[in-house]
């Protein structure tokens, strides 16, 4: 009967020495496509609450998104976020829930987190060890990415600073299956029982970065599995269309970024070599009736970023994103269009395969450029931002029309502190053979307030 | 003799102090070797429209290391930035900024970019070299009923400053403080005025207000110190990347 005041006598001066910090923002926002002026169909995240408890050297961190459609799902859609709310138009999803321990050398992080590797300001593709949410791929920072279940610890050495991530389970990207106002082709969800079962689902990955005057490298390495889902194998023993297995490659990354500052410049760059395979095995009684896709190649990613200064302190920014595929070799399935056609085996080469992890932007082109400026006027209470995405990838006999290319211009501004008004456009243009092209319905205005608490 | 010796070199002694010598008096100043204070930065612009943040910072090693964190407004809230000067090389400055989760190293050439929207650039955060500007005395004015030299401290060639010029009102008595201060562009013109109130923290006269004024773009920032702590000896290891994302308590 003793052992509870006392417990609370000896823990309570604790919990009262604890901080509890909390932020958060809310920001709803309207996509009105371009082209018949209706709301595009597609979640909204409308607002974000971050609670922090510090307790020691020991931090304690939660955010919740609240996430939100102004229209009903489309029909057939599966994807289920988090704590439903009535008629599934409102869910809350526990983004991250992690602890952090600040010891002398560096930071101990245990839970559910995002991580952030790299040195370029967006499309990094060494930055592996968090999965993407597609649905809000246009965003930047974390806003962009979900959070995994790991550990990570951070030591700091002099100019030194390694990092070591281990991850139990993996993660995929968030998907947006079955939405037709989705401007990227993905492919349909296959069902849970279609995937295969990994053998293991541990990821790893180490970071080493070393800081001199000029400025930072980093090496790093990351082992784990793809974050998009390919065709592993398909048994055509049926009479209608085969059975197939899914699942996500075995992919190893070596990366390489730096940060230089050569005259007035700021110059950063990431290089990232992917290796992966498909490393599944049929098993049970009917093992040689499946075929398997023997899927291997090495790809390189790449960004090489430069900004610059201008009057007024104006920012310009030039981003070149790509992708290289090298020893593609293996084979997949193509579905048929048509009903009473028989699907058909084709050989991978650079131009059939899918790279399954990496920047996201390599599902849209193997190459661009892209350019940045942001600009503040009335004493920072308006700031302008434009930005275009010129698609690169075929540069022998360049046609842009042919090529395509998207821009987007925002604008933030503020009404009083705190809450803020927002506006863009998001614009795409091009006829060719290619995502640009495609996009072209996603072309939308973006309407929307932020205010942070 | 004595008497016509001492009657000859007292005024020089008293009074003849250099410009040289008044800018190395100023540089000597005691000054703490850590410091750690809370800030409010009012930002105010030409129509009267302002902006208030809170920031805790903390410097030590003659100013040369510093971070410090911004405590509020919320859509700041958590960002974070730190500087370690070095003497021979780049300076080194990096950023967190929450949103990204990331630590971005940043150029420490960009010195006349403003910082965090206030009057007051990454150069005006930085230590002046006194080997690095040209001293010059003209004169005495008085500021707030205080007499004081005017010195002149111009950048010597070869040495890249955003500032042409600075017209420093430093007291004549043993304090040696700067109350008053005219820094002018590269074309020659008046770009900011910067007045500061000290007050005597433990051994040292600190600045516990500072107003700035861009002239050029009539904007102005106003930096109140408080709960100020000096020589609490603060260890190196904070001046490091995994102290900026965390909010000191």
């Amino acid at each position: 009967m003793k052992f509870a005041p006392t417990l609370i006598t000896l823990l309570l001066p604790i919990f009262l020495s604890a901080q509890v910090g909390f932020t958060g923002e809310v920001f709803p926002d309207f996509k009105i496509r371009t082209s018949d002026a209706d709301l595009i169909n597609l979640p909204v995240r409308l607002a974000t609450t971050e609670v922090v408890y510090s307790l020691g050297d020991f931090d304690f961190r939660g955010s919740i998104d609240l996430e939100a459609r102004w229209k009903a799902k489309p029909a057939g859609t599966s994807e289920v976020a988090g704590l439903g709310f009535a008629e599934d138009q409102f869910s809350l999803s526990l983004a991250e829930l992690y602890m952090i321990w600040y010891p002398s050398f560096g930071e101990v992080k245990v839970g559910s987190m995002i991580h952030a590797w790299g040195a370029a300001d967006a499309n990094n593709p060494t930055d592996n060890p968090s999965p993407y949410d597609f649905y809000y791929m246009f965003l930047s920072g974390t806003d962009r990415k979900a959070a995994n279940l790991g550990a990570s610890v951070k030591a700091y050495l002099g100019n030194f600073e390694t990092e070591f991530i281990y991850q139990p389970l993996h993660g995929p990207n968030r998907l947006p299956h079955g939405e037709p106002d989705f401007p990227i082709d993905i492919p349909p969800e296959p069902d849970e029982d279609d995937f295969a079962e990994m053998e293991s689902e541990m990821e790893l990955g180490a970071r080493l970065q070393y800081a001199f005057g000029l400025g930072d490298v980093s090496a790093s390495y990351f082992k784990g599995h793809d974050r998009m889902f390919s065709l592993f194998a398909a048994n055509f023993a049926g009479i209608s269309l085969p059975d197939l297995v899914y699942g996500y490659r075995e992919t190893d990354v070596l990366g390489f970024d730096f940060v230089l500052f050569p005259g007035n410049w700021t110059v950063r760059g990431e290089v990232a070599n992917f290796t992966t395979k498909n490393p599944y095995t049929p098993t049970g009684d009917d093992a040689e009736a499946w075929t398997v896709f023997q899927a291997e190649a090495d790809y390189l990613q790449y960004v090489f970023q430069a900004e610059y200064l201008l009057a007024n302190e104006m920012q310009i920014m030039a981003q070149i994103i790509g992708t290289s595929y090298r020893n593609v070799s293996g084979r997949s399935l193509v579905m048929p269009s048509e009903a009473g056609q028989m699907p058909g085996v084709v050989l991978l080469d650079e131009d059939n395969f899918q790279a399954g992890m990496g920047t996201p932007f390599a599902m849209i082109s193997d190459r661009v450029a892209m350019i940045s400026t942001l600009a503040n006027f009335f004493d920072s209470s308006l700031e302008l931002r434009g930005m275009v995405l010129i698609n690169l990838e075929e540069l022998e006999g360049y046609d842009l029309t042919e090529q395509g290319l998207m821009a987007n211009l925002g604008a933030t501004y503020s009404i009083m502190e705190g809450l803020n008004l927002e506006a863009g456009l998001i614009y795409f243009y091009g006829e060719g053979d290619n995502q640009f092209s495609k996009m072209k319905d996603f072309s939308h205005l973006r309407l929307g307030l932020s205010y942070h608490f | 003799m004595y008497r016509f010796l001492i009657a000859i070199l007292l005024p020089l002694i008293l009074f003849g102090q250099t410009a040289e010598e008044l800018a190395k008096a100023m540089d000597e100043r005691p000054f703490p070797m850590d410091m750690r204070s809370d800030l409010t930065m009012t930002l105010t612009n030409k129509q009267g429209k302002t902006r208030e943040s809170s920031i805790r910072s903390i410097t030590a090693d003659d100013n040369t290391k510093q971070i410090i964190w911004f405590l509020s407004p919320p859509d700041d809230k958590g960002v974070a930035f730190l500087k370690i000067e070095h003497d021979e090389g780049e300076d080194e400055m990096r950023l967190w900024l929450p949103a990204f989760q990331k630590v971005r190293r940043i150029s420490s050439k960009k010195k006349a970019d403003s910082f965090m929207g206030s009057d007051l650039s990454y150069e005006d955060m930085t230590s002046r070299g006194l080997d690095e500007y040209t001293y010059t005395l003209e004169g005495e004015k008085t500021i707030d009923g205080t007499l004081c030299h005017v010195l002149v401290s111009t950048p010597n060639e070869g040495v890249t400053r955003t500032y042409g010029k600075f017209v420093s009102y430093v007291t004549k008595d043993d304090d040696i403080l700067t109350l008053y201060e005219e820094a002018f562009d590269r074309t020659g013109s008046l770009l900011k005025k910067r007045t500061t109130k000290y007050q005597q923290v433990g051994k040292y006269n600190l600045p516990v207000e500072m107003f700035v004024e861009n002239v050029q773009t009539e904007h102005s920032t106003r930096l109140t110190f408080s709960n100020i702590e000096v020589d609490q000896g603060v260890e190196s290891d904070l001046f490091q990347e995994k102290n900026l994302k965390r909010l000191p308590r």
